[in-house]
């Protein structure tokens, strides 16, 4: 309790404050933005944090990525092009919302759906984590090798179209990590007789390279649509009574968001169709739903913003990031010296709970900003893309020298942005890349680790209860991409 | 003989990937004569990479037809090869002259129409990461040797 209230006044300065307001605003401008997504936005400006102390530069990153998740619901509405994969679902019932001359109701809607399922999500997360992070404290290192391992396996095996792909993806992240020397023995693999790979590849860059460059260089394809963008938003408020009839909805919902986020490797977009669907089915007439139904707004708002603080479980008490920006915020906390894990809440007890109450600031700002700032950000939308590109290139050049001052590291963003970009081309995530190359050094030195310890005996991962179970769920998982394909296919067809 | 092309062609280069290092991988000198040493995972992870890279090609003859064009590269292909002498110029002209040069020249190649924006953005730009990383928070930018 007393990590807590400390962590409570050190978040509560104006400083930290204005930093989350700052990422929140910043999120949610990139959010509008369509193309520009969530994990590419914490990417861009997490070099930003670098000089930063550890609990508003975090802050500052997340309040970005809520923000950005907010931020794709605006477009959903407004003008049917989701700004990110997170808002989809909304635009079902947003955007029919806005041809009935409703749109700022539907806003409204999102706003409080998203503000109570993201309040909602972080009370979950402060429950939860300690205890979590309290049995993850027995760990040593065969079950940290076998947690890696399932780590890696979902996260490949869920993300993406093709379960291939993203294995594919995962061995590559894993195979840049063994770049550099050897946790164990320190021989030297694959530096090619250069001196910048000895102590590996840099995360960051590789980071700033799939995320933002890639995705800058995506863009360039659609430069040259130039669809006029008129946005009105028509005075209709939200009754009171109205509002009452959603609290079901954005509960049941927000339950679902932060349940599902703490899988790793479950989708914000898939998660708000399940949501979505549930609305749906508890609705006494699903025929409104598509229609401008308000259910069919609060649900998938509630369930995605609850997303991100499930999202964050996994990440902090075990250090495998639930998605891709989870990935980004688990390197920008290993810049900031933190290892997330259990030994986070141990160590750094006040920093996390300090991030916990800033999470719950940055909601309420998008309540407070969500509804009064709506007009404001949809101008956003009126900055031409052809502007947005060289900006981002240019952000990228100087996040990526900026860790080390080390120009191998810009060279090394460029390479990771044009390999990036034909990974999308191709259907391969980006995500267990990042996840391969977090993980594979722990993976590994545990690996062997725990063979010193049963003197090279296999047995040990078999033994060990924990070990043994997180060893099933990863084998379950790697037949796992076919249930999830006819789960997606049932939800789709909504 | 209809097939995926874009995946024959990734799985080709997954698997060529994974054979090149697996190969590397031999060559690491290790002084331990356990099979767990410092080459052990590079050959897991390389084998793996290839078994799957060989699945993308047979799946390539099972996949739909995927109807890329060449001519969808063509922009971020420009874009790339634009950046990629940026990136060779910063360490002679440094951080901000190129920046002004790339921005400048990529408004230039995609037509941008609006020229009081096209002299304005790249000083506008540079402007702004002078002001908030070097000034605001003493981030270090990258010098060149003329400037």
């Amino acid at each position: 309790m007393d990590v807590l209230m400390e962590g409570f006044s050190n978040t509560l300065t104006f400083n930290t404050i204005l930093f989350i307001f700052l990422g929140v605003i910043s999120g949610i401008a990139i959010g509008v933005l369509p193309g520009l997504t969530a994990t590419m936005g914490v990417a861009l400006l997490l070099p930003i944090t670098f000089g930063m102390e550890p609990l508003p530069g975090i802050l500052l990153l997340i309040g970005v990525y809520f923000g950005a998740v907010y931020g794709g619901t605006i477009t959903a509405i407004l003008i049917n092009t989701p700004g990110t994969p997170a808002s989809a679902a909304t635009a079902l019932d947003g955007y029919p919302m806005t041809q009935k001359g409703e749109a700022r109701k539907a806003l409204t809607i999102a706003t409080l759906s998203t503000s109570i399922g993201g309040i909602i999500s972080v009370i979950v997360l402060i429950l939860l984590a300690p205890q979590l992070a309290n049995f993850a404290l027995q760990f040593s290192a065969p079950e940290t090798f076998a947690l890696a391992l399932f780590g890696i396996t979902i996260i490949s095996s869920l993300t993406g179209k093709s379960f291939a792909k993203g294995i594919v993806a995962g061995l590559v992240g894993l195979l840049i990590a063994t770049i550099g020397l050897d946790p164990i023995g320190g021989t030297q693999r694959f530096t090619f007789g250069s001196m910048n790979l000895n102590n590996g590849v840099n995360l960051i860059p590789v980071m700033i390279g799939l995320f933002a460059a890639a995705e800058a260089f995506r863009s360039v394809e659609k430069l040259f649509s130039k669809d006029k963008i008129e946005v009105a938003i028509k005075k209709t408020k939200l009754k009171w009574s109205e509002f009452k009839s959603l609290i079901t909805t954005i509960l049941r919902s927000a339950g679902i968001g932060t349940f599902v986020g703490m899988i790793p490797g479950s989708g914000a977009d898939i998660t708000a169709f399940i949501a979505y669907n549930e609305a749906k089915r508890f609705s006494k007439d699903k025929s409104k739903f598509g229609k401008g139904e308000m259910k069919g707004i609060a649900a998938p708002e509630a369930a995605n913003s609850s997303l991100t603080g499930g999202a964050m479980i996994p990440m902090l008490t075990l250090g495998i990031p639930g998605d891709a920006v989870t990935a980004v915020l688990l390197g920008a906390l290993i810049v900031q010296g933190l290892q997330p894990g259990p030994m986070l809440f141990e160590q750094d007890g006040v920093l996390v709970y300090g991030l916990f109450i800033g999470m719950l600031i940055a909601n309420l700002l998008i309540l407070i900003l969500g509804i009064y700032g709506t007009r404001f950000f949809t101008k956003v939308l009126l900055i031409p893309k052809a502007i947005l590109v060289p900006v981002i290139i240019m952000l990228c050049a100087v996040g990526s020298y900026s860790l080390g001052n080390n120009y191998f590291d810009v060279i090394v963003m460029l390479v990771f942005g044009i390999i990036g970009y034909f990974m999308i081309k191709n259907d391969f995530p980006a995500s267990p890349l990042i996840l391969g190359l977090i993980l594979g050094p722990i993976m590994e030195s545990n690996f062997r680790r725990a063979l010193v310890m049963s003197q090279g005996d296999f047995s040990i991962f078999i033994t060990r209860p924990i070990t043994a179970v997180l060893l099933i769920f990863a084998f379950i998982t790697l037949f796992s991409p076919l249930i999830i394909k006819l789960i997606k296919k049932k939800y789709r067809k909504i | 003989m209809k097939f995926n092309i874009p995946n024959f062609i990734s799985g080709i280069i997954v698997t060529v990937l994974g054979l090149f290092f697996l190969i590397l991988s031999f060559g690491i000198k290790t002084n331990s004569n356990d099979i767990f040493n410092a080459s052990f995972m590079p050959k897991v992870y390389t084998t793996l990479i290839i078994l799957f890279g060989i699945s993308i090609i047979i799946n390539s003859f099972k996949d739909k037809i995927n109807h890329q064009t060449l001519k969808e590269y063509k922009g971020p292909i420009l874009t790339m090869l634009l950046v990629t002498i940026y990136v060779i110029v910063i360490p002679i002209l440094g951080y901000y002259l190129s920046t002004i040069i790339m921005i400048f020249a990529f408004l230039f190649i995609v037509k941008f129409e609006n020229r009081v924006l096209l002299v304005l953005t790249p000083f506008i730009a540079s402007a702004l990461i002078y002001a908030v990383f070097e000034i605001l928070l003493q981030v270090p930018i990258p010098k060149g040797s003329l400037f």
